[in-house]
């Protein structure tokens, strides 16, 4: 039996987060998918305080998806936070936003991040780009869903 | 000094000068030659008197010789002629021949007749003892060899000194054998030297060689006389001049001195003719003095006296048309054709300076720029109209009353001005801040040179001020406007930023749940299609919604009503009265201040803030049981903030500025599209005003505000 793969999901638009875990269930069996809403939430999450105490119930995530444009707290914020702890910062970032901006492109990688994604029109499109960039990732370590 | 002074002073002096020096070189030659003169004659006067005593002494010799060679001397000395003393040696005889003493002596030497006779007394006398004894003493003078034989000469006896001449008696033929000897003498007393000075015409005196000589000068001349110079000349006084001659007696030992004295008259003469060549000389001088100075006076000295008096006049009276006149043709009427030449372009460069001072004077007044001239210590010299213009004066005295230094908007700058001015001689457009009397600050650029005396010390500035008010609000405007432009192209930017992000995101959901959609009833999955639909909904509402608050958003910038004077309680009453149903519907107390002052604003955009602000306040009020909003104000620094506050959930510090971000949501449940603050930010900002807000987390929130006023 294999140890299932955790994402953590860092989005606040209700559909685009819906839309996200449908795909990644389309492509992984087994994926255990957290989603947070925002900044301050995200952080919670990933250095399990607040709501989120539990280890059992919030396990450390194997991939971060982040939106950056996030209520209360920036996603480079939280970008930033994750790669400045010792014990978060080998886990891999994609950054997913809606953003074409160059200045965001570059910020998020001087930021540490892994991958910079744009959310594509389309879904099929869409699906195909979080299918290959997570594969990437994970892989080897994640068994495909036939 | 006068130059008449000084040219008599000099030429007095030089003839002076030069009538001494010809006196001096007359005087040696002169007098020189003369005094050599003088000594040559008494030299020979000397003479005179030495070869009449020879001749004297040669006269007894001869006498003696008629004497000695006689046959009967012969025959008395040989003892046969008895009657000889008797007929011969009688008185009658020394009278005759002027003999005082007569010794015949025998061939032994032993004298056999001796008779002395006083010439002057004219009586015998016997013979002096001393003259035995000097003759015993040297038997030379009684012992001749020859018939020939002769001795003549001088011995000095205590009677007197005495002419003596010795001879052989022999034959009247001149034979021997020699029987014995004559010895004649003459006494050298007063009697033969007063008939040798008769004979000689010459004073004449005679002293002992060795004796102790009792004149002055007659020591001198007895240490000066010897063998090889036995005449010595020497003046006594001016009045005469002695000679001295060292006699010898037989012996050939010095035994007189003889003296003539004669009076200076050659010298005197010579003496004479000079006082009288210095008195011709004198008087040339004198007369040539005094024509000198009469012709310089003539020709010189009155022609410079006018020519001085007439251009002091001129000078004095700075009438530069007056000319001076002086007649003939010589250097004075030269150097007045000079002058009158130098008078004229005087007078010509006088005109035109005086042109050139009117032209620059009524430049100086009507020029529009302000120019100045003040003294080194800050005070004023002089100021155009327009300079009093400038500093807003009523009157130039007005201006003038006024230390330059206080026309400075800071005091010390213009020690700094003034550094600079005398650091590089002159300033170009310097930028100084200078005041009006009302004490407004006038921006201005100085071009200024230091003003130096003849030795170069500064004693003053002058120069133009240039007023760059004008310039400087126009440089100001445009900064103001480049900063406001760069601000909107920015926030420009910023927006377009923003509205593409924000309706991609809405465009992602409806293209993606389209997809989905179409695949789900592809597949048949009809359980997922009614949330596909919602979704694709959703998303175009919210798309909708944005479009229309970012149409609103640029609306504030651009469409306002022209602003009105309203009392802010009028604005809250009309924002309240909006709200009335949802405050009653969420049980909102509200709290209205009092006195609001009355704000100069676009009424129907500042209601619209104010139900912008209580209608979050509302939404934002959480679980609180009795929820507040307050509505009013406070003074700061003279400018009312209004405020609306309210008991809600309040923001953390960090959320302080991103709530009026574009399209940014506390909330993502909330409703609207997170422009509302926004929205209200710019409408306060348009106006002028300022927007911030004071809360903390869980403490309620104040949004804050200043409007303009009235």
């Amino acid at each position: 039996m294999e140890k299932s793969r955790t994402i953590l999901l860092i989005e606040d638009e209700e559909a685009h987060a819906a839309l996200i875990t449908r795909i990644l269930e389309e492509v992984y069996r087994g994926v255990e998918i957290h989603l947070v809403r925002n900044g301050e939430e995200a952080l919670d999450y990933l250095f399990q305080q607040g709501t989120y105490a539990n280890q059992e119930k919030s396990p450390r995530p194997d991939l971060v998806l982040l939106d950056l444009r996030l209520p209360r707290l920036d996603g480079l914020e939280v970008l930033k936070a994750i790669k400045r702890s010792e014990r978060l910062k080998v886990i891999p970032v994609v950054v997913l936003t809606s953003s074409e901006s160059e200045t965001d492109v570059q910020t998020a990688y001087l930021s540490g991040a892994n991958i910079y994604l744009v959310k594509s029109l389309g879904f099929g499109e869409f699906a195909e780009l979080i299918r290959m960039v997570t594969s990437w990732l994970i892989k080897a370590r994640l068994p495909r869903k036939d | 000094m006068s130059l008449q002074k000084k040219t008599l002073l000099i030429t007095g002096l030089t003839l002076l000068c030069l009538i001494a020096l010809l006196y001096a070189i007359s005087y040696n030659l002169l007098l020189g030659s003369f005094a050599e003169l003088e000594e040559q004659t008494t030299r020979r006067n000397v003479e005179r008197v030495l070869s009449a005593l020879a001749e004297d002494l040669s006269t007894l010799e001869a006498t003696l010789g008629d004497w000695a060679a006689w046959d009967d001397t012969y025959n008395f000395v040989g003892g046969i002629n008895e009657e000889y003393v008797a007929n011969n040696l009688l008185d009658g005889t020394f009278i005759g021949l002027r003999i005082s003493l007569m010794l015949f002596t025998n061939q032994s030497g032993a004298i056999v007749y001796g008779k002395a006779f006083d010439l002057r007394n004219e009586q015998e006398v016997p013979v002096p003892p001393s003259l035995i004894e000097l003759l015993s003493q040297n038997a030379s003078l009684f012992h001749h060899p020859t018939t020939a034989s002769s001795i003549t000469g001088l011995v000095l006896l205590p009677e007197g000194p005495l002419l003596i001449a010795s001879q052989p008696i022999r034959t009247s033929a001149e034979e021997g054998p020699i029987r014995g000897t004559l010895i004649m003498g003459r006494y050298l007393d007063a009697q033969e030297v007063e008939r040798l000075a008769e004979l000689t015409q010459l004073s004449l005196s005679l002293y002992r060689f060795n004796e102790s000589p009792p004149l002055p000068e007659l020591r001198e001349a007895t240490f000066a006389l010897s063998k090889d110079s036995p005449i010595f000349i020497q003046p006594v006084g001016r009045e005469s001049i002695a000679g001295f001659a060292l006699i010898e007696d037989i012996y050939g030992k010095p035994a007189l001195v003889l003296r003539i004295d004669q009076p200076r008259s050659i010298y005197l003469q010579g003496l004479a003719t000079l006082r009288y060549l210095l008195l011709a000389v004198v008087s040339v001088g004198v007369v040539f003095l005094v024509l000198l100075v009469a012709v310089l006076n003539t020709l010189v000295l009155s022609p410079l006296a006018y020519l001085n008096e007439r251009v002091s006049s001129i000078g004095a009276s700075g009438d530069l048309s007056k000319r001076v006149e002086i007649t003939g043709r010589d250097e004075f009427s030269n150097l007045a054709d000079s002058v009158n030449a130098m008078l004229a372009s005087l007078e010509q460069s006088q005109s035109a300076l005086a042109e050139s001072e009117e032209k620059y004077r009524a430049f100086f007044k009507t020029s529009r720029d302000p120019v100045f001239i003040t003294s080194r210590d800050g005070k004023w010299i002089d100021a155009n109209d327009a300079a009093v213009a400038l500093f807003g004066y009523e009157s130039r005295s007005d201006l003038f009353n006024v230390r330059v230094a206080d026309l400075y908007e800071h005091a010390d700058d213009r020690a700094e001005h003034i550094r600079h001015i005398e650091e590089q001689g002159a300033t170009k457009d310097y930028p100084v801040n200078l005041r009006k009397k009302d004490g407004t600050g006038i921006p201005t650029l100085i071009t200024s040179v230091a003003k130096r005396d003849d030795k170069g010390a500064v004693i003053g500035y002058q120069g133009t001020i240039r007023d760059i008010t004008e310039r400087k609000r126009a440089e100001e405007e445009r900064e103001r406007l480049i900063k406001d432009l760069e601000m909107r192209n920015a926030e420009m930017e910023r927006f377009v930023y923003t509205i593409s992000h924000e309706l991609r995101t809405p465009l992602v959901t409806a293209q993606a749940y389209t997809d989905l959609l179409r695949r789900d009833l592809e597949r048949r999955a009809s359980e997922k299609v009614a949330a596909d639909l919602r979704f694709i909904e959703n998303a175009v509402s919210m798309m909708a919604r944005l479009l229309e608050d970012t149409l609103e958003l640029s609306r504030t910038g651009r469409v306002m009503s022209p602003p009105e004077d309203v009392p802010f309680s009028a604005l809250v009453r009309d924002a309240l009265v909006q709200l009335t149903e949802q405050l009653k519907w969420g049980g909102v107390e509200v709290a209205v201040a009092e006195d609001f002052p009355t704000v100069h604003v676009d009424r129907t955009r500042l209601v619209e803030v104010l139900v912008n602000l209580i209608e979050n306040s509302i939404k934002f009020m959480g679980d609180q049981p009795k929820p507040k909003i307050e509505i009013g104000y406070r003074t700061a620094d003279n400018e009312p903030i209004f405020f609306v506050k309210d008991n809600g959930i309040g923001l953390e510090k960090s959320q302080h500025e991103k709530v009026f971000q574009l399209f940014y949501k506390m909330d993502k449940e909330s409703k609207g599209s997170g422009a509302g603050l926004t929205i209200v930010k710019r409408i306060v900002e348009v106006h002028g005003g300022r927007i911030w807000i004071e809360s903390e987390l869980g403490k309620g929130c104040t949004v804050c505000f200043t409007l303009p006023m009235v």
